[in-house]
């Protein structure tokens, strides 16, 4: 796995950035409260930058077919997510686990007796570690480039996708982030076209990259628009 | 049956094969006819109507309890009633008024609530007339509009008297096709009329619908021999099954007339509702031709398409293009309704699942064919597509194969091609965002399709000489004979270039 860099420096990589803009990102960051958790968990470089497919092991890479098929268009490669996500997923998963062992636990130890307490919890911890190494994978699964006419996205570690978004389809792209997503300083792009079964959508952006990916692909929407 | 000339508004006069029965002609707009200006409501009939409705809801519900007072007490209450209801109706009635504004359609609506609607008409995605059995006796008709945005977005102008409907039909479908709404309504070409004994034949010869009438009359015998009343229990879904699948479709697609012009496809059907639909030119997202295991052998098929206004509750009433007709003509419609491209072009290749099916791309169209018993041939025109995925589920790992999913505006078509080798799917679906990149050129909208020069039609097409041959360069299907579509259309070559 790709590790990011400390938090730090980075920041100030954003700002310094020529490419970025970051006036127009700034507000919305700020109103947001955007990562007070960013010190905790560590984000992903939030540029895209391209990145070396070698980094990926090419065993299981390269060789299989079902790999190459999903690879990304060519002379270009996927820019990954931030590791945030994969904590997303994992404070959600333990808040959940703890809800329901310890209320479990709690049942269990007044109605029955202590073993059935016992095998509850090594129950629950189990789903919590299935649950920790899947967040993982669905974080390393998860990959997007905004090609010339089209976004191409994907994700999925069971059902695995790649989607084709044409820029000129898309109706509405807007950013959402949630508590949780806030606190984490990452948000979700959603685009939206006109066939309502795509759930189309990136997770675990930066939230400044996010409202920038946001502002291009609302801005190439309509320079590619062809209508219905 | 002569294939009919392509339809051209522009085209020398080509008078149409008469075929069947004409619809009536369309009398000369007069002034008095002139609906684009002033402001129109419904027929003032429904103010009665709805009036004695009311009057009889309430005589039936609270007459039993009022008649223990007395009969005067009943007489004075349903007076009051009925002028209440009279005091709300005819102020709806008068303030729900509609009309064109340019080329915008705008509704007021409400008394309480207050709402106007004003509806650019370039954006329309289909113009239905609806006349239930009620309707029909007063001479009224509702127009549906049906817009993009799903279900809420269609405009609905309830009982209108049915001149009006017909007039505005016209004109809204003028605006729409950027000519000025006093324009004549488009001539139009006999495309299909379906005889009553094929539908009736058709509907019959389903496994589903056999099995339920055999299964029906064994039970009502064994009920009757044995003097057992159980059966009644099973008759009863048995029934209203049958009544879904079977009366259904054939009391709704009775008489059912389609034609061409160049305002799009017209349908004319239903025996107690009468429905004319239109669908204009490039509105079509995506078409599906199914054939059920019994109607290849009597070789005919149905059309189904996915247009973005028929959403929600609609969909099922207006989806179907042509219910059932020779796969001949359900083919030939796919070719009208995706003009510049032939389905039969396109290469097909077969996969190599256990489950046989087919699938090709080419610089206009995506097609899939798939269905052990009942045949289901996919075509989404490429630059309709609004996304592609590709899809591998849990197993793929093991059999390296996945599917290519094309999404479409919501409808009955859901085009996918499943089991494909992960390589070859790749390369269709890299194959499909490169047509789609070319198709998509930024002038090839679909509003305002007359005065428009770059949605061409094939006019300069020639009937071919020997229908029964395939064209020349035609696919063949390798493994599946049944699934070839190549021997529906043979249209020479020339009639494939778009015209400059």
């Amino acid at each position: 796995m790709r590790r990011a860099a400390p938090a730090g420096p980075r920041r100030e990589r954003w700002e310094g950035d020529p490419s970025v803009d970051p006036s127009r990102a700034e507000p919305l960051r700020h109103e947001l409260a955007g990562g007070w958790l960013t010190g905790f968990v560590e984000t992903s470089d939030p540029t895209p930058t391209p990145h070396p497919s070698e980094e990926r092991s090419p065993t299981d890479e390269r060789s299989l077919p079902l790999a190459a098929a999903f690879a990304p268009p060519a002379g270009m490669s996927w820019n990954r997510v931030a590791p945030a996500l994969a904590w997303y997923r994992r404070i959600v998963i333990g808040v959940l686990c703890l809800a329901v062992g310890g209320g479990g636990a709690l049942l269990l130890f007044f109605w029955r007796s202590w073993p059935w307490v016992a095998a509850w919890a090594a129950l629950v911890l189990a789903v919590l570690v299935a649950g920790w190494i899947l967040a993982g994978l669905f974080h390393r699964s998860w990959g997007y480039v905004e090609a010339s006419e089209e976004l191409c996205l994907t994700y999925g570690v069971f059902v695995r996708q790649l989607v084709v978004i044409p820029y000129g389809r898309m109706q509405v792209v807007d950013v959402t982030a949630d508590l949780l997503e806030q606190a984490l300083g990452i948000a979700t792009v959603r685009v939206r076209t006109a066939a309502s079964t795509a759930d189309t959508r990136v997770v675990g952006l930066p939230l400044a990259e996010a409202v920038r990916m946001r502002d291009r692909l609302a801005a190439r929407s309509e320079s590619f628009s062809t209508g219905l | 049956m002569g294939r009919p000339p392509a339809p051209s508004p522009h085209a020398p006069v080509l008078l149409p094969p008469s075929l069947g029965r004409r619809p009536p002609p369309v009398p000369r707009p007069g002034p008095e006819d002139d609906v684009t200006t002033g402001v129109y409501r419904s027929h003032w009939m429904i103010v009665p109507l709805q009036v004695l409705a009311v009057a009889l809801v309430f005589v039936a519900l609270m007459g039993p309890i009022l008649n223990t007072f007395g009969f005067g007490w009943v007489m004075m209450l349903t007076v009051a009633v009925a002028f209440g209801t009279l005091a709300y109706v005819l102020p709806a009635w008068w303030y729900g008024t509609f009309g064109l504004r340019e080329d915008h359609l705008v509704v007021h609506s409400g008394l309480v609530m207050r709402s106007s609607r004003e509806v650019p008409l370039s954006r329309l995605q289909a113009v239905d007339v609806v006349r239930p059995l009620l309707l029909q006796v007063f001479g009224m008709a509702d127009l549906r509009v049906e817009m993009a945005g799903g279900d809420a977005s269609a405009i609905r102008l309830r009982c209108l008297p049915q001149g009006l409907a017909e007039r505005m039909r016209a004109a809204v479908l003028a605006h729409a096709a950027g000519l000025p709404g006093r324009a004549p309504e488009a001539p139009e070409w006999s495309f299909y009329r379906l005889p009553f004994l094929l539908l009736l034949g058709a509907l019959t010869f389903r496994v589903p619908v056999l099995l339920s009438f055999i299964l029906l009359l064994m039970l009502a015998t064994a009920g009757v021999v044995f003097g057992e009343y159980g059966v009644i229990g099973a008759l009863l879904p048995l029934t209203l099954g049958l009544l879904r699948y079977f009366w259904g479709p054939l009391a709704r697609y009775t008489d059912y007339y389609a034609s061409l012009s160049s305002d799009g496809l017209r349908l004319r059907y239903g025996m107690f509702q009468r429905r004319m639909q239109t669908v204009p030119p490039g509105r079509v997202q995506a078409v599906r031709v199914v054939e059920p295991l019994l109607w290849r052998a009597l070789g005919v098929a149905r059309v189904e398409a996915n247009v973005a206004g028929y959403a929600g509750a609609r969909q099922g009433d207006s989806a179907t293009l042509l219910p059932v007709a020779p796969r001949r003509r359900a083919f030939a419609l796919v070719n009208e309704l995706f003009p510049e491209s032939e389905a039969a072009h396109v290469p097909l290749v077969p996969n190599r699942s256990p489950v046989p099916s087919l699938m090709g791309v080419d610089e206009h169209l995506f097609i899939s064919i798939r269905g052990l018993f009942c045949l289901v041939t996919e075509i989404v025109p490429v630059e309709r597509v609004q996304a592609v995925r590709l899809v591998a589920g849990p197993l793929s790992r093991f059999t390296g194969r996945v599917a290519v999913d094309v999404d479409t505006p919501p409808g009955p078509v859901r085009a996918k091609a499943p089991g494909r080798d992960a390589g070859e799917a790749r390369r269709f679906v890299d194959a499909l965002v490169e047509y789609g990149r070319r198709a998509r050129v930024p002038a090839a909208g679909t509003e305002r399709w007359e005065t428009r020069s770059t949605l061409t039609r094939r006019r300069g097409r020639v009937e071919e000489p020997d229908r029964g041959t395939a064209g020349p360069g035609e696919p063949k299907a390798e493994k599946t004979g049944a699934c070839d579509t190549s021997d529906e259309k043979g249209t020479q070559g020339a009639g494939d270039t778009p015209e400059p």
